[in-house]
């Protein structure tokens, strides 16, 4: 049941704010409410009890009041104060609703409406108990009010992925650009691809959407490079849908039950190789050891040489493996003729084919 | 059937979309009360509203097939904290960790210093991945991006083969991505779809200006010597040049130009090379034909990009209430291609599918798509 609220204490025209400060992340909070599923009392009613009907009477959609329900009335009042193509300070402003339920402060410092100064009117009162602060930073990451559990996460600049392609000339690997811009791994790979394309593009002296990309990103919550920029986690392990299910094993009381021991019983790798960047975990080892900061350097720089050359053994063999089959080229296709064993090929006989069925729509599956 | 009215004001339901008249019902929408009714019409009625705003155009069988009741989360690893210990301690004591303030003590003087685990750790709300699979369509991935202003404009970005998912073109709006797949739109197209309104020159051609368009770009194409009145750079361009079109200083002209360019029709504008290219002194003296072109002209050639929304771009209306971009995600918007990283997750206090719904919502809609499972 939505507050029974009197017609004295609602928002009238009068509380509405100028339309000047209309960027402010705020302001649609002071707004007055103004959605179907409230009644809007009528101004001049002089009963000073709820009028509202009771909520097995309320019927879902009820009509708003005012043309096209409310719309162009909408439109001209409060459509102006959502719309900013240009926010002041690049503060992003997101929909909100009314009524909304605004973060009171915390403990002592929340002043008291029946017993405040002289002067201060009760309206002012009741703000000063509003944590702004708090429902700023509400209001700049949540775009959907009815929904405080998604949070915007912040996109990285254009200054940013520039530093992460000036590392990657600079010979360093994925890995450590990654540890080192707390940048996951997949998205400083996919920033580096999308900068060589940039890059090609201005070599075509194709036109890019510069205008576009400022204007975007003014709108939305940006990571600006700093030389040590706190992005995102980097160290995110995946959930392995084995550990959903309730495992019952017995262990010894006087033995410690490790991650290692966890791992083995699941049937998994422990979690500190399961995990990205579990090399951070022998850095760390390091450090609380209280190894040289040279050492440390060095110790780090022989592993991403050894696992370089892993990954170039890695790749030569999947070449080569490749190579092994003899290729024709045609035009629509790339044959890859291998040596078969027409023995196994009876087993496929029983199966439907449905791929000339009709309004089968064959999507693929992957692009390569 | 589907309804055909999808921003109606009369019955409103949320969208995916940056319509006017879907912010309007976004911005009135309220999710309906969870508690009343049977347990199934709680289900039925949280289906409903989740399913208007996740691929209404989607059947409810093609839905149910997409549907995994699997759903993918991450726990947030501390290197320091694991190169500590092995773990041991989080199992230690009665098997739930030595650091967890017991019952009895909890909220008594003195005992603030130690946090229950679930203060520390928001829960993981994974009921909001409910959804989750339709981000991997490309049609959604292209609205996620910010190349279209709603899916449903990006679905028919897709069937109109604009969309190119690793370079190849991708006709298909139900392709689901790959984790590395890179999807691109032509950067024209999705500043058209996502830009405010444009300008009039850019949007309609009088016939008279398009005939005399169509002459001049045949007569500078014949190579016969009766194109006189052309100049010789105008004439390179309208043959399709290359060298020509890249001359970006008459390219700067013409975009300065233009924003008088409702009166240049039939108008004489002085010495600029650009603008209206066939009302030299000569062409008229000659007793020759006269083109009445608009400044801008060569916008309007085939195959030539027009320069000036590159620079003027505004954004759509209401676009900044939806400018953001999920994670899982890398897109520039330089080149307007995009990069899917990897699977949407969930992880303590907050899921990556963008959704209005509330937990309870939808964890009544999980629970209506995991019947007969």
């Amino acid at each position: 049941m939505p507050p029974r609220l009197r017609p004295s204490s609602l928002p009238s025209t009068s509380n509405v704010i100028p339309q000047s400060f209309s960027s402010s992340p705020l302001l649609p909070f002071l707004l007055p409410s103004y959605h179907i599923y409230t009644q809007i009392p009528t101004p001049f009613s002089s009963r000073n009890f709820s009028t509202s009907k009771p909520a097995y009477r309320r019927i879902r959609f009820e009509k708003t009041p005012g043309t096209r329900n409310g719309f162009v009335n909408w439109m001209r009042k409060f459509a102006p104060r959502f719309n900013v193509p240009s926010p002041v300070d690049n503060i992003p402003v997101y929909l909100t609703q009314e009524p909304v339920n605004l973060p009171l402060l915390k403990g002592d410092s929340l002043p008291s409406v029946k017993k405040r100064e002289a002067g201060v009117s009760r309206k002012q009162a009741k703000r000063n108990r509003v944590n702004w602060e708090l429902a700023k930073e509400k209001a700049t990451r949540s775009p959907f009010p009815g929904n405080p559990s998604f949070k915007v996460h912040p996109v990285i600049s254009t200054e940013f992925r520039e530093q992460i392609y000036l590392r990657m000339k600079a010979d360093r690997s994925v890995r450590r650009i990654s540890a080192e811009l707390n940048c996951e791994l997949e998205r400083v790979a996919a920033v580096i691809r999308l900068k060589e394309i940039e890059n090609k593009w201005i070599e075509q002296k194709r036109p890019l959407c510069t205008e576009m990309q400022k204007r975007v990103h003014a709108m939305m919550p940006v990571t600006e490079y700093t030389p040590f920029p706190l992005h995102e986690s980097i160290t995110d392990l995946r959930i392995h849908s084995a550990t959903n299910n309730q495992l019952f094993l017995a262990v010894p009381e006087s033995m410690p039950f490790t991650r290692q021991d966890a791992g083995e019983a699941l049937g998994l790798l422990p979690a500190d190789v399961r995990m990205p960047h579990s090399e951070l975990i022998q850095v760390e080892k390091m450090k609380l050891a209280g190894v040289e900061v040279e050492e440390m350097v060095r110790i780090e720089t022989e592993r991403e040489a050894r696992e370089a050359e892993e990954a170039k053994a890695k790749k030569e063999r999947r070449e080569k493996r490749l190579g092994a089959a003899k290729v024709v080229e045609t035009e629509r296709f790339r044959f890859r003729l291998k040596p078969a064993n027409a023995a196994a090929v009876g087993f496929r006989y029983g199966v439907p084919a449905e791929d000339r069925k009709r309004g089968v729509n064959k999507i693929p599956t992957r692009v390569v | 059937m589907a309804r055909t009215k999808i921003f109606a004001l009369k019955r409103p339901y949320p969208r995916q979309s940056w319509n006017k008249q879907a912010v309007y019902n976004l911005f009135r929408y309220r999710a309906p009360q969870a508690t009343r009714g049977t347990f199934y019409q709680q289900k039925f009625r949280a289906k409903q509203e989740t399913r208007r705003f996740h691929g209404e155009y989607l059947t409810e069988r093609k839905w149910n097939s997409m549907f995994r009741h699997t759903l993918r989360g991450v726990v947030r690893m501390n290197p320091a904290q694991m190169a500590k210990g092995d773990g041991s301690d989080v199992v230690s004591g009665r098997g739930s960790g030595v650091d967890l303030l017991p019952r009895r003590l909890q909220g008594l003087e003195g005992y603030e210093g130690l946090d229950s685990t679930e203060k520390r750790n928001p829960p993981i709300p994974f009921v909001q991945m409910t959804f989750a699979p339709l981000e991997r369509r490309l049609d959604t991935a292209v609205y996620r991006a910010l190349f279209a202003s709603s899916v449903r404009q990006a679905r028919m970005m897709c069937l109109h083969g604009k969309v190119m998912v690793n370079g190849v073109k991708m006709p298909h709006a139900g392709y689901m991505l790959n984790p590395g797949d890179m999807f691109s739109i032509d950067p024209l197209t999705v500043m058209r779809a996502i830009g405010g309104r444009e300008r009039a020159p850019f949007k309609q051609l009088s016939t008279q200006a398009k005939s005399d368009l169509q002459k001049a770009i045949e007569e500078a194409q014949s190579k016969t010597k009766s194109s006189t009145y052309l100049k010789a750079s105008n004439k390179k361009v309208l043959a399709g040049n290359a060298d020509a079109e890249v001359d970006t200083e008459t390219f700067t002209a013409a975009g300065v130009k233009s924003t008088s360019s409702e009166t240049t029709e039939g108008e004489a504008s002085g010495e600029n090379a650009t603008a209206a290219a066939a009302e030299g002194e000569g062409s008229t003296a000659g007793g020759k034909k006269k083109f009445h072109l608009p400044s801008d002209w060569r916008t309007y050639l085939p195959k030539h990009p027009r320069w000036k929304i590159y620079d003027e771009w505004k954004p759509k209306r209401f676009m900044n209430l939806f400018a953001f971009v999920p994670r899982y995600l890398e897109v520039n918007h330089h080149i307007c291609h995009a990069v899917y990283l990897r699977h949407p997750v969930a992880r303590s206090g907050g899921a990556e599918v963008p959704n209005p719904f509330g937990n309870d919502i939808m964890q009544l809609a999980y629970n209506w798509y995991l019947r007969r499972r």
